[in-house]
């Protein structure tokens, strides 16, 4: 019962604010009942046709008939398209909601959910919220249905009626049984179903290793295994609905007995005639039919639940602090001091550093792979709160700023800051609130070493980047990073291994680019070869999340081995 | 394909007598059901009825489950026999097509389409038999029953026909749409870290707005499209039922036929219909798997490695120092029209290590790949002590070989799988102690907590890069084949790891005959052998000093790793 509770306090909590269209759901729910009422007719319609068939024919019943044949399917196309639209809207509503808070949240949220995971939470989960409202809306239907169905029924014959009653009641209970087994059923084809496909992928992208290997035979038989055990669990799926199919045959064949062995005493009596009673056995038909449609409703419910759970959860996550004052004092030296973090209850990334970035000058971060210098620039960037230890801005704890006009301060040029989907121009604006004139445009994209190949391929500016900027080469994308970053004209500015996995002539082109958007600002770079340090004043050296040492590079040649040999690699 | 897979036959048979048994007693449902309805209630007639039932309960399900198990079962069978040939197909078919498409073909294209393809192949026949037989049943009561039920059948048909076509380009577009915006959301989520930074979370705001009443509208068009569809055909169903009642009423009216042949005519008129709509769904069935059959077919037909060839030819070199354990003459490699390799020849010394060096594209891996004969020479030869590659066994000619990529060397399994993967012969867990330390790799393995027992994520993921390597090292070392073939192998790793690695290779491999591949050229200097490739051309061959001093090409590639300006290169 808690358990509902909390369930529906978390459905509340995700409709809050959601405009929903109350008056559609209620057009629907009519819909609904007067489709069910036309089904109804229909049998009963088609009973008196049968029965008076055996008389005149009564050209009125036929006509009835017929219009109430054609009323119902044009009744269904409508139903069907008001159903449809008012559900789409809830589910749109709600993934605009869902879309307005994932802006908000903290970095720390999507290191925990990978990128697949929340793009399915706004697009296929947020298609199930409506979920619940069909259930409501086929839940008064059936009733509904019920009520006017045994009422015909018992208009028939009531002791038939009586019967019929002690049938349907074990078979909804036989299909509420066996939708819980068809569901284990379908998870243990889930399991191996993704086993051996998992096999398959890894096996096929790698088939050279095998070749070399000499393993054909060997991997030959474990793909055996995997297709063995992949039908076994296959046999349950089958066997579960044969089951089903077989019970509800035997309930069937019991109602039939049922039904006319005593119908037949009735008939015999006059108490019903034989189209009626064939009316009757298709209602308590349909009407089982209905019964069974809404058992398994159960497992429809069952899995959106799930969905719901993480919307909510998403919802419930608190927003990213949007407060603070203005960014907008002199340049000071970013410090750290006794600075810890850890990604999600790991160990620490950042062991208790201390550390000096020098306003104005070019600070260079070296370490090994895992040492903390990219953590380190998510803090410079303010996507995480330090653990414990200050991160100063000066004199001031950086916490005290706000975060939009703090990141306007900063430009990054890495490695995984891609390009969305859109225009050359549209990708070197991002973000740029101000007017940009032509000249300042073209000024800094030739700055950037962009201008060039720009003007070269077909469509200039207005050229679609592609897919995270596929239609450029690695070279070109960075190099319209850069302009980007240029064009935010930041304080401070992060480069993360710029121009690594580029070939020669591109690895030219971006360093100077580079260079002209380092001129004039507080540079702090993660370098992984010596070359990449020139002209950096300052060298914080780092490994396993802790500052090794700090000070001027000729220092660091003298005093730190790690720096020595870094250094020697080169030559 | 009927030939190559193994197909189940007997149960097969099984399955296509049950259901002509299922459609036998759906025969004569109608029948029982009106002849027990229509007034002859007496308790015989029930009996009869309620037996009958039974027995079409007990018929159904065992048709159901039959055809299930027989159609996983031909399923099971089938890829089996596509997964034996997949291993052993031709290296120039496996590149040309992603793995994407290799995996997708074994999965679902086979689920669809050999599951399709068995279950119609054993319910057409009996399906057109119910058909036939119920047919005339009808007919037998009155031949203008049977009439109004074919007429409509025709003209839904038709109508279907052209619906379908109607249709057909507008869900395309209308599927499409929905792609896009999917894809456009997508997106946006998966860089959000981008959007925070730039701090255009207004602006994304809005364009997630709009892209989400985009997909709103799009989903209406395609509702909007397939509730036209539905309501068009439920409205011709509509008239055939309609139809159908008319007929039989003014039938019995007229007295040509009674009360019990209507209520059959009546339960028939509906199966029919529904079996006719059904049969003629087959054939819009194999069309639609149409694409399915063929990508199946081209994998089980596809050219397979021939494995032909001699035994194992001469031993590792026994000949002495001086001969060659390799020897490339004169070979010539195209991957279709592209040019790989150009009259290309170079030694390999036995119990060296020989370097091939070059830019992208060069041919360095292409010349990995003659040697393992992944593909064959178009002109010249290789050599290997002698024999030709070409002509000796592929088994014995890869066992010869250890093969060290630049990284996914590492299957999931335990890490003691992948320490024996591939070696055919039992070894003992001392031995692989041994092997692992002297790869540097015991230590972290030490570390896990199952130790040697430890599950490894798929491609070896929860190991870096260094300690993958490090396994693969330690595999080669026990493997102990004649020849180290190495192909970037410390491309994937970090500055300092890669100078781990490679020293371990160096040392645990010293004596045996290498070829590296290789682009880091810090790990050069003091080599003898160094063979430069370029464009597909051999444009220099010699130790160390004498290329840096003759070789420009070579030596620009040297320096312009250490970061100088790049000078140009002369042509040779």
């Amino acid at each position: 019962m808690r358990n509902l509770r909390r369930r529906v306090q978390q459905y509340l909590h995700i409709f809050q604010g959601v405009s929903i269209p109350w008056v559609m759901l209620m057009v629907v729910l009519l819909l609904n009942i007067v489709n069910t009422y036309l089904d109804l007719l229909t049998v009963t319609l088609t009973a008196n046709i049968i029965d008076g068939s055996q008389q005149a024919i009564n050209l009125q019943q036929l006509v009835q008939y017929i219009v109430v044949m054609v009323s119902t399917a044009a009744m269904s196309m409508v139903m069907g398209y008001t159903q449809n639209w008012t559900y789409e809207k809830i589910n749109t509503r709600v993934r605009v909601k869902m879309w307005n808070k994932l802006m908000r949240l903290p970095t720390r949220y999507y290191d925990r959910e990978g990128g697949d995971e929340l793009v399915s939470r706004v697009t296929t989960d947020c298609s199930q919220v409506s979920v619940y409202f069909q259930i409501a809306i086929n839940l008064v239907t059936a009733v509904y249905a019920a009520v006017v169905a045994i009422r015909q029924m018992l208009d028939y014959s009531p002791v038939l009626t009586k019967y019929a009653m002690v049938i349907i009641f074990p078979l909804i209970v036989i299909s509420g049984v066996l939708g819980c087994v068809n569901r284990i059923a379908g998870q243990k084809t889930q399991a191996t179903f993704a086993g051996t496909t998992g096999f398959l992928v890894e096996r096929t992208r790698n088939l050279r290793l095998v070749k070399a290997s000499r393993t054909e035979d060997y991997e030959e038989k474990r793909g055996k295994d995997h297709f063995q055990k992949q039908f076994r669990a296959s046999w349950w799926a089958v066997g579960v609905n044969s089951s089903s199919v077989l019970l509800i045959e035997l309930v069937n064949v019991l109602s039939i007995a049922v039904t006319f062995f005593v119908g037949r005493n009735l008939v015999n009596a006059g108490e019903i005639t034989v189209a009626k009673l064939l009316g009757f056995y298709t209602i308590s038909g349909m009407m089982g039919v209905r019964f069974i449609t809404l058992m398994q409703s159960y497992s429809t419910v069952k899995n959106a639940n799930g969905r719901l759970e993480k919307i909510s959860e998403v919802l419930d996550t608190a927003d990213e602090p949007r407060d603070g004052v203005e960014f907008d004092v002199f340049d000071a030296d970013l410090v750290g001091e006794d600075i810890a973090f850890a990604y999600g209850g790991e160990q620490n990334a950042l062991d208790h550093v201390s550390f000096r970035i020098p306003k104005g000058e070019i600070t260079a971060i070296v370490g090994s792979n895992g040492a903390g210098k990219s953590t380190l620039f998510k803090l410079f960037e303010r996507m995480y709160d330090p653990d414990s230890g200050v991160l100063y801005f000066g004199e001031d704890d950086v916490r005290k700023f706000n975060l939009d006009s703090w990141r306007r301060s900063f430009g990054i040029v890495g490695q995984d800051k891609p390009l969305l989907s859109g225009t050359v121009r549209e990708n070197i604006l991002y973000g740029v609130k101000r007017k940009v004139s032509e000249e300042e445009f073209i000024r800094i994209t030739k700055l950037a070493n962009v201008y060039d190949f720009v003007m070269a391929t077909p469509g200039g500016f207005d050229a679609p980047v592609g897919m995270g900027g596929g239609n450029f080469s690695g070279g070109q994308r960075q190099c319209i990073a850069i302009a980007r970053a240029m064009m935010r004209n930041p304080d401070y500015l992060l480069l993360d291994e710029a121009t690594a996995s580029l070939d020669a002539k591109s690895e030219q082109l971006v360093s100077e680019a580079l260079t002209n958007l380092m001129k004039g600002r507080t540079t702090i770079m993660i370098a992984h070869s010596y070359p990449a340090t020139r002209g950096a004043t300052h060298v914080i050296v780092m490994k396993d999340g802790k500052v090794e040492a700090e000070g001027s590079p000729e220092e660091m040649l003298e005093n730190n081995e790690y720096y020595r040999s870094f250094a020697a690699k080169a030559s | 394909m009927l030939r190559e897979i193994r197909i189940p036959w007997p149960w097969i048979a099984l399955a296509f007598v049950v259901e002509m048994g299922y459609n036998q007693v759906l025969l004569h449902l109608p029948t029982t059901t009106a002849e027990m309805m229509s007034g002859s209630l007496e308790n015989s007639a029930v009996i009869h009825a309620v037996i009958f039932y039974l027995s079409y309960g007990v018929v159904v399900t065992a048709e159901m489950f039959l055809l299930g198990f027989v159609c996983r079962m031909t399923i099971r069978n089938a890829r089996e026999q596509i997964w034996g040939k997949m291993l052993r197909v031709r290296m120039d078919y496996y590149d040309s097509h992603t793995p994407t498409a290799l995996t997708s073909a074994i999965t679902n294209d086979l689920d669809a389409s050999i599951g399709t393809l068995t279950r119609l192949g054993i319910i057409v026949l009996p399906s057109l038999y119910y058909l036939i037989e119920a047919i005339r049943t009808i007919g037998k009561y009155d031949f203008l029953l049977v009439l109004s039920v074919l007429i409509p059948i025709p003209l839904r048909y038709l109508y279907s026909f052209i619906l379908g076509r109607l249709n057909f380009k507008t869900q395309a577009a209308i599927y499409g749409r929905i792609g896009t915006l999917t894809g456009y959301l997508a997106e946006r989520v998966r860089n959000i870290p981008l959007i925070k930074q730039f701090g255009t979370e207004e602006q994304e705001l809005k364009n997630g707005e709009t892209a989400s009443n985009d997909l709103f509208q799009a989903n209406m068009n395609a509702t909007k499209l397939q509730c036209g569809a539905t309501g068009a055909m439920t409205l011709i169903n509509v008239l055939g039922q309609i139809t159908v009642i008319l007929f039989g009423v003014l039938l019995l009216r007229s007295g040509r036929i009674d009360m019990t042949q209507w209520i059959a005519f009546f339960l028939f008129s509906s199966t029919i219909t529904s079996r006719i709509i059904e049969v003629l769904s087959y054939w819009e069935s194999i069309k639609t798997i149409q694409g399915q059959v063929a990508r199946v077919i081209e994998i089980l037909e596809a050219p397979q490695e021939s494995t032909a060839g001699q035994g194992a030819g001469a031993a590792s070199a026994q000949t002495g120092h001086a001969a060659p354990a390799v020897e490339f003459n004169h070979v010539t490699l195209h991957y279709g029209d592209k040019l790989a390799l150009q009259d290309v020849s170079f030694q390999v010394p036995a119990g060296q290590i020989t370097a091939l060096v070059g830019l992208t594209g060069s041919g360095k891996t292409s010349s990995l790949n003659l040697l393992e004969r992944f593909y064959e020479a178009d002109g010249g030869a290789v050599t290997l002590d002698g024999v030709d590659v070409r002509k000796i066994a592929l088994g014995d000619l890869r066992s010869r070989f250890s093969y060290v990529q630049q990284d996914a060397g590492v299957f999931s399994g335990t890490i003691r799988e992948a320490l024996t993967y591939g070696i055919r012969r039992t070894v003992s867990d001392q031995e692989l102690q041994e092997a692992a330390q002297s790869a540097g790799a015991w230590e972290f393995i030490q570390r896990m907590p199952q130790g040697l027992d430890t599950v490894l994520a798929a491609n070896g993921d929860s190991l870096s890069g260094g300690q993958r390597q490090r396994l693969v090292i330690a595999r080669e070392f026990l493997k102990n084949a004649d020849i180290l073939l190495l192909d970037e192998p410390t491309s994937a790793l970090d500055a300092q790891t890669a100078k781990a690695v490679s020293e371990t290779i160096v040392r645990l491999f010293r004596g045996k005959t290498v070829l590296l591949v290789t682009h880091d050229m810090s790990l050069l200097p003091g080599m003898e052998n160094i063979v430069v490739l370029s464009a597909g051309g051999v444009v220099g061959n010699g130790s160390y000093t004498n290329l840096m001093e003759h070789c420009p090409l070579f030596a620009e590639m040297v320096h312009s790793q250490q970061g100088e300006e790049v000078r140009n290169a002369c042509a040779t």
